[in-house]
């Protein structure tokens, strides 16, 4: 039985984002697009269909995760 | 009206809600106002940048408040008002926690999030865990040792039953 949503809901987020920001640590960020006409054709991607793609929780990840950030460089910048 | 229906009716109100209000008419039985988790975002994102939100958060953040119970509240009361359904508040609620903490510490506020371990807790658990384990092993150490050694059976003093001496108005006197 779920007591406290709130609690447990941050905690699944927290954890897939430390999941996240880990594996991004471990990668390349740069994406390989490819060249000329695929890369065209793959870039020809519209905007508005990326953003209806996609489900509800990985837009409220990418909510959190911006916030995080933000968080994070207030952190840092009272630290030092 | 439903009395000849087999199927179960789900869509029927909740006995005595009739005795309350029409139904309907309340804000959390309509439609909510926001259907997806991008506009419910904005609209937390756009409520908590406004200086009276700030202040009054960060009253209730003074005042140890744990964060968690402040984003419950607040999406609690937004499913009642009808602006959102529970399912979003519930994936709304780590971004809710988030700005709050946010506003926390751009102010400079020592805040209680509410999902700290409670250390202390864990540990009286543990030690009592560890206490009971050694009470049962020494039970069942004193066991095995009592059944090796045979005590020696010590016979009860049998006391002679005293005669009952008949008492009336009519027994003979001795």
């Amino acid at each position: 039985m779920i007591n406290n949503p709130a609690k447990d809901t941050y905690m699944k987020f927290d954890l897939a984002a430390d999941m996240m920001t880990n594996d991004n640590k471990g990668t390349s960020n740069k994406k390989s697009m490819g060249k000329g006409l695929f890369k065209r054709t793959g870039g020809s991607k519209n905007k508005v269909d990326e953003v209806s793609d996609k489900e509800p929780i990985d837009i409220a990840m990418s909510y959190f995760l911006a916030i995080r950030q933000e968080r994070n460089k207030l952190q840092s910048k009272q630290g030092s | 009206m439903y009395k000849d229906r087999l199927e179960p009716v789900l869509e029927a109100p909740v006995p005595g809600i009739g005795m309350t209000h029409e139904v309907g008419a309340r804000p959390w039985q309509q439609p909510p106002q926001y259907s997806n988790i991008d506009d419910v975002a904005q609209f937390y994102m756009g409520k908590m940048q406004g200086d009276s939100f700030a202040e009054q958060t960060l009253n209730l953040l003074e005042t140890k408040m744990p964060v968690t119970m402040i984003a419950n509240a607040m999406q609690t009361t937004n499913v009642m008002n009808g602006v959102h359904s529970i399912d979003i508040g519930i994936l709304a609620l780590p971004i809710i926690m988030e700005m709050i903490m946010l506003v926390g510490d751009s102010e400079g506020i020592d805040y209680v999030t509410g999902i700290e371990r409670d250390i202390d807790s864990e540990v009286e658990d543990s030690s009592i865990a560890l206490v009971l384990s050694k009470i049962k092993d020494s039970k069942i150490d004193t066991e095995s040792e009592e059944s090796l050694i045979e005590e020696p059976v010590q016979e009860m003093p049998i006391q002679e039953e005293e005669e009952d001496m008949p008492t009336g108005l009519m027994a003979r006197r001795v």
